[in-house]
């Protein structure tokens, strides 16, 4: 598949991204632009492809979007929003994919190995320091590989983490991230952000 | 919620870790879909899963299964036919899960089970 047409698969399946139109800044609650899902999901497709897929924090389900259309055996969404819940399920009604949503808070989730691999667009952690890699921690235990995508003024702290917790830790790409006005504390239009996408594995 | 899903959740609480699972299933109200057989899905999940809760769970809906799972089990077309149907195709739309350390219940609402924790609950 090439990256134009899972682009626009994401976006027919998902046309709603904007949460329903009231955000909630505590959360961070930013889409993952398309394009910028569909790039990382075909990079990682051996990893989608007849697996069993988490997408912690999914948000308006952009991410489990691609995931289905790379057809994935089954995809978990879980959001501690239900308004995204809502959007993410309605959205992928669409498509012939096992979904299932779990309405949690990643902080509290009690999880098991249960899944192939963790997509996840975690919260930047710009409104509570450290969520980021609270995301990643969970998602290890849920499955063996993450990929994430963490702002890369924090990738020093990421590489400390992935030291002191002797896991995997590589970043695969460099992604300009465009964070659109959103909110009304944002005084600029749009900008963009350089994002890290990582691979984490244990 | 798929009734496979059932043997992911836990109680959150942290004063419930070690004794947190499995949940007990109050199903309200299920629906069943037509999802296809899976062979290499449901192999994959059975070697998840933890059998001696979801046999109770299938039980409490009225399934019986095998108290255990052989080996030639995996290679029976029949049960896994079975299996994945009762894993993938029960979906439970309304209901409870219940702590059966603490009592602390989280519903299930539109398919979707809530395990939310009040700001009180949070360690």
């Amino acid at each position: 598949m090439k990256l134009k047409q899972l682009e626009s698969a994401i976006q027919e399946i998902c046309p709603e991204r904007d949460f329903g139109n009231t955000p909630t800044i505590e959360l961070e609650q930013y889409s993952t632009p398309p394009r910028l899902a569909a790039t990382l999901l075909l990079e990682i497709q051996d990893f989608i492809t007849e697996r069993i897929a988490f997408d912690l924090g999914c948000g308006c389900g952009v991410l489990s979007a691609g995931i289905s259309v790379l057809e994935a055996s089954m995809v978990y969404c879980l959001d501690i929003d239900q308004k995204c819940l809502d959007i993410t399920s309605g959205n992928l009604n669409s498509v012939d994919i096992k979904a299932e949503f779990i309405r949690g808070n990643v902080e509290d989730f009690k999880g098991k190995d249960w899944a192939d691999v963790v997509v996840t667009n975690p919260p930047f952690g710009t409104r509570k320091t450290g969520i980021d890699w609270v995301f990643v921690e969970k998602g290890l235990v849920l499955a063996p590989d993450v990929f994430s995508f963490h702002k890369t003024s924090t990738r020093k702290f990421f590489q400390k983490k992935v030291k002191e917790g002797g896991i995997g830790g590589e970043i695969m790409m460099t992604v300009p991230f465009e964070l659109p006005k959103m909110y009304k504390i944002h005084k600029k239009k749009a900008v963009n952000v350089d994002v890290d996408i990582w691979h984490f594995s244990r | 919620m798929r009734l496979l899903t059932h043997n992911l959740l836990m109680c959150n609480l942290k004063t419930c870790a070690g004794q947190n699972f499995p949940l007990a299933l109050q199903a309200n109200e299920i629906s069943e879909e037509n999802t296809e057989f899976n062979l290499v899905l449901t192999q994959k999940m059975l070697g998840k899963l933890d059998w001696k809760a979801f046999h109770r769970v299938a039980d409490s809906l009225g399934h019986t299964l095998p108290e255990e799972l052989t080996p030639e089990d995996q290679n029976n077309d029949e049960l896994m036919q079975r299996l994945h149907h009762l894993l993938f195709n029960i979906v439970v739309l309304s209901g409870t899960l219940t702590c059966q350390s603490c009592g602390r219940a989280y519903p299930i609402d539109k398919g979707i089970p809530n395990m939310l924790l009040e700001d009180s609950e949070e360690a």
